[in-house]
């Protein structure tokens, strides 16, 4: 391994030699690298292939904010080479390869780049009509750049909520001075850094002083920050997003975090952006701050023979900490007229390096297969994007460039921060921060340390102060003026040959831009989905700035006006386990869904209850069911109805809230009787139904459908808040469970019980309540007939309600009951003609389309739906649900939703349909044209192979017309 | 509160946990009438540093009950808890027993875990609208978390800040918990910080699933009555 000498590698621990394979190849890394530095150390320069031209790409930023680094490890694509710690076995490849690393036959798209204009694709592919969707192939493979695995077993991901008074986003020297003085005046801060370390640019800048000074500096910060009770410092946990009410989400390792802070304290810093010029792209050119990581953080030096580019003072510290470190320097290029050190510059000078002034590199000389580069071309500034035709060749292997920043504010404009052009830094600077934060160090354009230290403790005092700790003022900061010399203005220089790369991630160039200007797409928002700059996975980090200075100038525009593009969240890519994370699935059980277990049940949902389909194993589960529906018929069947909606009403106004809330009247319902319920939406459609019991000349117990239960329960809420009525509402659907004991056995075997209801039919007759003791258990007993047979559905305290099934089962023992599940109810009440609502009616079907007119009350005044439903009833029914019969029972049997047809047109559809063993027949309800609905009519359903079968208008209750057995 | 339903109620009274209880290795007891699990076996060292770290203890078979009505502040102050409780807060009574407002008509009245004295008389649910009971013992399960880690654990499952710094000790927050509706309620066993988590019954395995799930990355563990006591 090729590496610098301690104490160069503050990250590395070099007792501790790693190895790792790299594209098939093994290599040996120090503890601490990343899988970029110990390929580096390793004379490994080439990481993957660029998007669009497969052009050789190494690490960049070293710090995990450009695509260049992307490689895939294992089944996760497109992973920062250079933030992947190195661990022993680790195994990567490269990304976006066609062939190998090293000879990638994808970079033939170079050779044919002037065939491949921007937009090219939205011109070029849709001609002649049709041919798209064969291009379409060839794009669809050559889009992305990883590779999914779509046998990938689930990973386990996480969530979890987190809060803060103070959030600081960045924890550099800005960064851990907001923190601390945020902490100090009393508020708990969340320090958040995706770094490993916190520090920031303490880690490798030069501050223009001594490092041990910086190093001393950064480790008393880093002390006090460990040593405080009231920060947590998050490291490896980068922030994605920032969301209203300073909502962020902090993505760490396998966990979201969703942190709610008071005040949120931006200290992202900023990212160096490149310089414009003819193979500003290949491995080897990096900017200045990454030159810092690799000598300081990992002991790698970013080549043999290093050439220097600057527009400010960073370029003269960057070649400072090379040449201490021993790199050979070839070049220093100052793009200013005059040395912007100019004490450094005759040094290097003096020390034999070649030094230029006003000077530019306009192309970087690229080795065979553009792998690396040779040398740089070198030459005088002569005016905007204009060089002097006399260039000087410098023959180094990497290039470092310090030209300016632009401010890693993305996040802010997440939350509502605007970004503007400010001519006098010539760099993008945020202009309306979000509500409730502050910005700080860099991100904010202050650069001296002092300056930076100052930003960070008044932003934290500004924070704390806004979340009521009592804080001095402190010093306010202007504008620092290190800000104006730290950006050039244009450091774009168009090459004759091209290949000036604007967006290394979607390899455009100088001349796309220009083109999408003159094509008309000049707005920058146009611009940048016409030619994709800025939809990378960079998100235009590093090439927002020059694409915006491109397009301007060829719009003839000041910078100040450009429109900038929008941010949207994720500032970076987040997995979708992360987003998914830890799945809640509530499910709802009743109390005996044990014994259901136990007893073989399958379970079917219905919302989110899990309720018994129907019980027994897999194997005939119609002959299962049928067997369920035989005992309901000829003995006894006890089924769970616990998931029915339950609603207490109590006041003198509750019969008066049911007449308005439903459409049936229950003014005048005596106490102790039940009556049907139907309720209509503001529409006049049916909305739900149940049943009211009168307890009281004061008091109802209602039940509602299955999964109607919460929505009903909360228009109760709203529509007794508006009329205020002196009625109280309280939600038992929980308070109470419920069985359903129905067959000619079930009185036989309900006055086993311990009880003191008078079970007879005299005495509790159809539709009739009572309330009692039942095995010791309050009960609410009703007699119910929805599944045609003698029925008392029995209303329990929940966790009482098991030990009455048991007893209910035990004492039926003899006459054979069985549990009955929804598949058989579901044909029980069929047979009998029962709707279900949401099943057989829909969000439009009125009253009357459903055969339920009789349970509508026009007459007793307003009720919901009431309105609406006479004007829809004087307008007449467009359709009629009737009971049909299918012609031939012995050949294919429609499913729910089939159409019923009348020639070639369209005439309703199937709501239900089973085959009765009772009624030896298959029975449905349908909907039909009303000319279709008259008994003895005969119509077609078109069935799933669009064969079509024959039905037969039939009146309902197919079973037991007359109603004798559920009255018993 | 003075006729005694409560022990007739215990007879068919069936936990809603038994198996996921029995399968942890439960050892059951009763208490007042009530069967409640003791514990899972543990040391009662492992007990303390359970408690103190994080512990989940299911309560639901213990009394409570729902008070509705215009008439509820004469209801506190008739039982002893004092004339005003404001919304979202909790009072206790001497003898143990708590008292929440969750609305302005409407209480939650807990049983003191350690020494059971709820008794609810059976007319309460049968009053008229100024006042009367509803059966929370039935439509709600009541688990409580305890130990220095359950706000962090909590904050895997709420969007609440229930960190005691600021969610004071009888503080309610009606909030969702892992997608479902909650009452919590921050508490303390002995000195220990905990919080009282009542919802749905028919949510009980399911959240006592998800809780166990949420504590395994804090080397939480499942607690019976038995801590209650010491």
């Amino acid at each position: 391994m090729n590496r610098l000498p301690a104490p160069w590698g503050s990250r590395l621990d070099r007792d501790r030699v790693v190895g790792f394979r790299f594209e098939g190849r093994g290599y040996q890394a120090l503890a601490g690298d990343t899988l970029a530095s110990a390929l580096q150390a390793n004379g490994q320069r080439l990481l993957s292939r660029s998007f669009k031209y497969h052009r050789p790409r190494g690490a960049w930023s070293y710090c995990g904010l450009d695509a260049n680094s992307y490689v895939q490890v294992g089944d996760c694509p497109s992973v920062h080479a250079d933030e992947l710690e190195v661990h022993d076995g680790l195994e990567a490849t490269a990304q976006n390869v066609w062939g190998s690393l090293q000879r990638d036959y994808g970079a033939m798209a170079g050779w044919l780049a002037r065939f491949l204009p921007v937009g090219f694709y939205y011109r070029a592919f849709f001609r002649p009509r049709g041919i798209w969707k064969y291009w379409e192939k060839l794009f669809r493979r050559t889009a992305g750049l990883g590779k999914i695995e779509t046998a990938t077993p689930p990973g386990e991901y996480d969530k979890q909520y987190l809060f803060a008074d103070v959030a600081v986003i960045g924890a550099g020297p800005a960064g851990i001075s907001a923190a601390l003085t945020a902490a100090d005046a009393g508020a708990s801060v969340l320090l958040v850094d995706q770094e490993p370390q916190p520090g920031g640019s303490l880690n490798y800048a030069r501050f223009q002083r001594q490092r041990s000074a910086v190093d001393a500096l950064c480790g008393s910060l880093l002390q006090r920050v460990e040593a405080h009770d009231r920060i947590r410092l998050l490291t490896r946990t980068c922030c994605t997003g920032w969301f209203a009410d300073n909502w962020l989400a902090l993505c760490r390792g396998n966990r979201m975090y969703k942190l709610r802070a008071g005040q949120v304290i931006l200290s992202t810093g900023s990212i160096e952006q490149p310089c414009v010029f003819r193979n500003n792209d290949l491995p080897g050119i990096i900017p200045a701050s990454a030159a810092q990581r690799m000598v300081r953080l990992y002991a790698v030096s970013p080549g043999h023979r290093v050439s220097i580019l600057t527009a400010n003072q960073e370029g003269y510290d960057v070649a400072q900490d090379l040449l201490e470190a021993g790199v050979e320097i070839a070049a220093v290029v100052d793009m200013n007229e005059s040395p912007v050190d100019a004490g450094a510059f005759e040094m290097f000078k003096g020390r034999g390096i070649r030094t230029f002034c006003g000077s530019t590199v306009t192309a970087a000389l690229a080795a065979r297969g553009k792998r690396a580069i040779t040398g740089i071309s070198v030459a005088r500034i002569t005016a905007r994007e204009c060089v002097a035709p006399d260039h000087e060749r410098v023959d180094c292997d990497s290039l470092v460039t310090s030209i300016g920043y632009a401010p890693l504010a993305q996040l802010a404009c997440h939350s509502g921060g605007a970004l503007i052009y400010d001519d006098e830094i010539h760099s993008l600077r945020l202009a309306r921060r979000p509500a409730a934060s502050q910005i700080c160090g860099s991100v904010n354009h202050v650069w001296t340390l002092e300056s930076v230290l100052c930003d960070g403790e008044r932003s934290g005092r500004r924070a704390a102060g806004a979340m009521g700790f009592k804080v001095d003022d402190g010093p306010s900061i202007e504008l620092d003026p290190a800000a104006q010399r730290m950006n050039h203005p244009h450091p774009v220089f168009p090459h004759p040959k091209g290949k000036e790369f604007v967006d290394f991630d979607e390899d455009q160039t100088i001349a796309d831009l220009v083109n999408a200007v003159a094509d008309g797409f000049g707005h920058p928002e146009l611009a940048k989905r016409y030619s994709t700059t800025g939809m990378g996975p960079s998100q235009g980090r590093t090439s927002a700035l020059n694409a915006l200075r491109i397009i301007q100038g060829a719009r003839a525009e000041p910078l100040k006006s450009a429109g900038l593009t929008t941010q949207r969240p994720p500032l970076r890519a987040v997995p979708f386990g992360l987003l998914a994370g830890r799945l809640f699935e509530p499910e709802r059980l009743t109390p005996m869904h044990g014994w259901h277990k136990a007893h073989g049940a399958r379970f079917m949902t219905a919302g989110l209850w899990q309720r018994p389909g129907r019980y027994g194993g897999d194997d005939t589960p119609a002959e299962k069911i049928a067997t369920e529906v035989a005992a309901v018929r000829e003995r006894a069947g006890l089924i769970d109805v616990s998931t029915l909606g339950g609603i207490e009403l109590r006041g003198p106004d509750a019969a008066l809230f049911l007449n308005r809330m439903y459409t049936f009247t229950y003014l005048k319902q005596p106490v102790g009787r039940t009556r049907y319920l139907l309720m209509t939406d503001e529409s006049g459609s049916v909305a739900d139904d149940g049943v009211a019991c009168r307890l009281a000349p004061d008091c109802f117990y209602i039940t509602t459908t299955t999964t109607g239960a919460d929505d009903v329960y909360r228009n109760m809420l709203r529509r007794n808040a508006e009329w205020g009525l002196d009625v109280e509402l309280v939600n038992v659907t929980s308070v109470y469970a419920a069985m359903n004991i129905a067959g000619p056995e079930a009185r036989r075997i309900i006055e086993q019980l311990n009880s003191d209801i008078d079970w007879s039919a005299a005495s509790f007759p159809y539709l009739a309540a009572r309330q009692g003791v039942v095995e010791g258990i309050e009960t609410l007993a009703m007699r119910v007939g929805f599944v045609g047979e003698m029925g008392f559905e029995l209303h329990v305290p929940w966790c009482q309600a098991l030990t009455l099934w048991e007893r209910l089962m035990a004492c039926g023992r003899d006459c054979g009951i069985a549990p009955v599940g929804v598949e058989a109810q579901r044909i029980l009440r069929l047979e009998k003609g029962h709707i279900i609502v949401g099943q057989d009616t829909d969000g439009l079907t009125m009253p009357a389309e459903a055969g339920l007119e009789w349970a509508v009350k026009q007459h007793k005044g307003y009720f919901v739906g009431g309105p609406a439903l006479a004007q829809r009833v004087a307008m007449g029914v467009s359709r009629k649900l009737v009971g049909f019969r299918l012609l031939d029972a012995t050949g294919v049997i429609p499913e729910e939703c089939h159409l019923v047809m009348r020639g070639n047109e369209i005439a309703g559809r199937v709501t239900s349909v089973a085959r009765s063993a009772a009624l030896e027949a298959v029975v449905g309800l349908a909907y039909v044209l009303p000319e279709q609905a008259k008994v003895d009519t005969v119509f077609e359903i078109k069935v799933g192979n669009g064969q079509r079968v024959q039905a037969q208008t039939v009146s309902t209750p197919f079973y037991d017309p007359d109603n004798q057995r559920q009255k018993m | 509160m003075s006729v005694d339903a409560t022990s007739k109620r215990q007879a068919s009274y069936r936990s809603l946990l038994v198996q996921q209880h029995d399968s942890a290795g439960a050892r059951w007891r009763e208490v007042n009438g009530l069967r409640l699990v003791k514990d899972f076996g543990e040391s009662a060292d492992d007990r303390t540093s359970l408690l103190s770290r994080l512990a989940l203890i299911d309560l639901s078979p213990l009394p409570r009950v729902g008070i509705k009505g215009r008439q509820t502040a004469a209801w506190l102050a008739a039982h002893g808890f004092g004339a005003h409780l404001n919304n979202n807060r909790g009072r206790l009574h001497e003898d143990g027993k708590l008292a929440v407002r969750l609305a302005a008509n409407e209480l939650l009245v807990l049983d003191c875990p350690a020494r059971p004295v709820l008794q609810i008389d059976n007319a309460l649910f049968h009053a008229g609208r100024e006042c009367y009971g509803v059966r929370r013992q039935d439509s709600h399960y009541w688990f409580a978390v305890a130990g220095f880690e359950a706000p962090a654990m909590l904050a895997k499952l709420c969007g609440v800040d229930l960190r005691p710094e600021h969610f004071d000790v009888l503080q309610v927050g009606q909030t969702q918990l892992a997608r479902t509706s909650a009452v919590v309620v921050r508490h303390r066993i002995g000195q220990i910080n905990a919080y009282y988590i009542l919802g749905d019954s028919s949510y009980t395995v399911y959240m006592w699933g998800v809780i166990r799930d949420a504590i395994r990355e804090y080397n939480g563990g499942l607690l019976g009555h038995a801590v209650l006591l010491s």
